[in-house]
């Protein structure tokens, strides 16, 4: 894998809302704003490019939420040192409004 | 009856839009694809609950959201089948001799499906819907092309029709623009054809509800019209006459006499009207279309000599009473005459401006160059037909100088066009496996011409050979070269591949 991922504005700012706690899909879609067809497609790309990866809740705690289970996606180690690089190449995502941290129900 | 909560409907609804749009994703993947998808749904539609948005609000977004599930899938597909491979794939696929063919093919079957099954090719190549056609003529003045688009001085037809011994019957025709209200009130603008009362009767022409003209028609019978089947069908569906059925015909009122058979058309399929024409504007000056049956065995050349007699007889001056009968079966298919003689000049012209020959080919290549050629050539000559004046303008003559040399030229021009193509498409073929050679490179400096080889060269995709072409070829050498090239290549293309 190559270490000079470049991504577009898009991609960053997902990867920086799940960096910032945001972690399955429709959580992602709302805190950014962005559409379902371009949260989604984004985040095959970003598992596939191995800067996400992603996990299935225990079904017991989804039950117990009255819910289905959800697919988390969280940042890898990789994915982070390119977090970083894409947050120097756009320094506005610094300055993204993040205040509610997700809270796992 | 409890309501159904609509809410609970369009999460259902994209339940199974995310269903649908899930076999786009490779099977092995799909189970855990949708199963993200629903819950994604549900979390929305519970969110949307839980901060209280309005109904509609909520199922529009639900519905918006379960949209962007399709781009997701199509992500899945399109990665599946890899975009380059698919790209390189279709390269491949475009360049095969197959697809030469298949294309020109499905164009010959566009043009088919757009004119609606060739009726005017098959108007051509089938016998005219006429009682012992072979009998019946055109007449037209002078031996001159052109004159012949004069038509006939009106006064000379009765003359005919009580002197001649070889005729068994003399009509008139004449046509122009009309308009029409059809039924939903529009004004459409037709052709309408004024013909002589025994026009019907002389062609044996048939009608297929209500009838056609007959004899004394102009006094009993002048305010009514006959329709073409066509016209008839598309525009007041085909329905059965009754006595009272009337049209507006340029302003006036017409009754519906009867509707011609089916295959029937005269001229042109476009006169949708057939009318009675006044037999009082028998004047010099008015001149007309007329059509005659001849007897049996009278031969045409008897037929002319004995219409000019007459009118030489009644003081028309030799030059102008020569008259030229024209059977309509040949008339018609005169199109093809003029084709084949433009298509025999495009020959000539296409070989001498390309100043390569096609020698040394295969017999596959000779079969494959004749068949794409000979499919080239049809899908001219099928839109000749179609989508140009050509067949009618042969059988009436032009309504102007320009029409029937323009639609010839426009067959010449489309020939040449197509038979340059062909043998260029030929010369960019792999002389192996037919097909188009590509990977184009761009080999030494067009400006060293005098001492070193420029030009431009193209490989089989397969390994099988390279074709040269000069950026200036010299007159005594063949433009470009081929250069087969051996087994060692082989194993290079196939890792290419």
């Amino acid at each position: 894998m190559s270490d000079e991922v470049k991504l577009s504005h898009t991609s960053a700012l997902i990867l920086q809302i799940i960096g910032s706690g945001h972690s399955y899909g429709f959580d992602i879609m709302e805190a950014t704003g962005l559409p379902s067809g371009t949260v989604y497609p984004a985040l095959r790309r970003l598992e596939h490019l191995g800067l996400i990866q992603s996990k299935w809740e225990k079904q017991t705690k989804a039950v117990a939420g009255q819910r289905p289970p959800r697919k988390y996606y969280k940042l890898t180690g990789f994915g982070e040192q390119t977090l970083a690089r894409a947050v120097q190449r756009y320094p506005l995502l610094q300055h993204m409004a993040l205040e509610d941290k997700p809270r796992r129900s | 009856m409890r309501r159904r909560d609509p809410m609970l409907d369009t999460l259902e609804r994209s339940l199974l839009f995310v269903r649908i749009a899930s076999l786009l994703v490779p099977a092995c993947l799909r189970t855990e694809w949708r199963m993200e998808w629903e819950a994604e749904l549900q979390h929305a539609f519970l969110r949307m609950r839980e901060r209280g948005d309005s109904e509609a609000q909520a199922q529009s977004k639900l519905r918006q959201f379960a949209r962007g599930s399709l781009l997701d899938a199509a992500w899945h597909w399109f990665r599946l089948f890899e975009r380059e491979r698919l790209l390189d794939d279709l390269v491949r696929c475009s360049q095969s001799p197959w697809f030469c063919l298949a294309g020109i093919t499905a164009v010959i079957i566009a043009i088919g499906l757009v004119s609606g099954l060739l009726p005017m090719t098959r108007a051509v190549l089938l016998p005219l819907p006429y009682a012992d056609a072979r009998r019946i003529a055109t007449v037209s003045q002078g031996v001159a092309p052109l004159s012949s688009r004069t038509g006939i001085q009106t006064n000379w037809v009765p003359l005919w029709q009580i002197q001649s011994k070889l005729l068994e019957g003399v009509a008139t025709y004449a046509w122009r623009e009309e308009s029409i209200v059809d039924l939903a009130g529009r004004s459409v603008q037709i052709l309408g054809a004024r013909v002589s009362e025994n026009f019907f009767s002389l062609l044996g022409a048939r009608g297929n509800d209500g009838r056609v003209f007959r004899r004394d028609d102009f006094r009993s019978c002048s305010d009514c019209v006959v329709l073409t089947y066509e016209f008839w069908r598309r525009n007041y569906g085909g329905r059965r006459l009754n006595g009272n059925m009337s049209i507006l015909l340029s302003g006036k009122r017409y009754r519906v006499a009867g509707v011609l058979e089916n295959r029937f058309w005269f001229l042109s399929r476009h006169i949708a009207v057939w009318s009675v024409a006044s037999p009082s504007t028998q004047t010099r000056q008015v001149r007309t279309g007329v059509v005659v049956r001849l007897y049996p065995e009278v031969a045409k050349k008897a037929a002319e000599m004995e219409l000019g007699s007459i009118v030489r007889a009644a003081g028309v001056g030799a030059w102008d009473s020569i008259v030229e009968l024209s059977p309509l079966q040949d008339r018609v298919r005169l199109v093809f005459g003029s084709f084949a003689l433009a298509f025999v000049l495009a020959i000539v012209i296409t070989i001498a401006s390309f100043r390569s020959r096609l020698t040394g080919m295969n017999l596959r290549q000779v079969v494959f160059f004749g068949v794409k050629t000979l499919l080239l050539l049809i899908v001219v000559l099928l839109a000749g037909l179609e989508f140009t004046w050509a067949p009618s303008i042969t059988m009436i003559g032009g309504t102007d100088l320009r029409t029937e040399p323009l639609s010839t030229w426009l067959f010449l021009l489309g020939c040449m066009g197509v038979l340059s193509w062909s043998i260029y498409d030929q010369r960019r073929r792999c002389r192996v496996c037919l097909r188009r050679l590509g990977l184009a490179a761009q080999v030494g400096c067009p400006g060293c011409l005098l001492l070193n080889w420029a030009g431009t060269e193209l490989v089989c995709a397969d390994g099988h050979g390279m074709l040269h072409i000069p950026e200036m070829a010299p007159s005594w050498q063949e433009p470009d070269q081929w250069t087969s090239l051996d087994n060692s290549w082989t194993e290079l293309f196939a890792a290419k591949r």
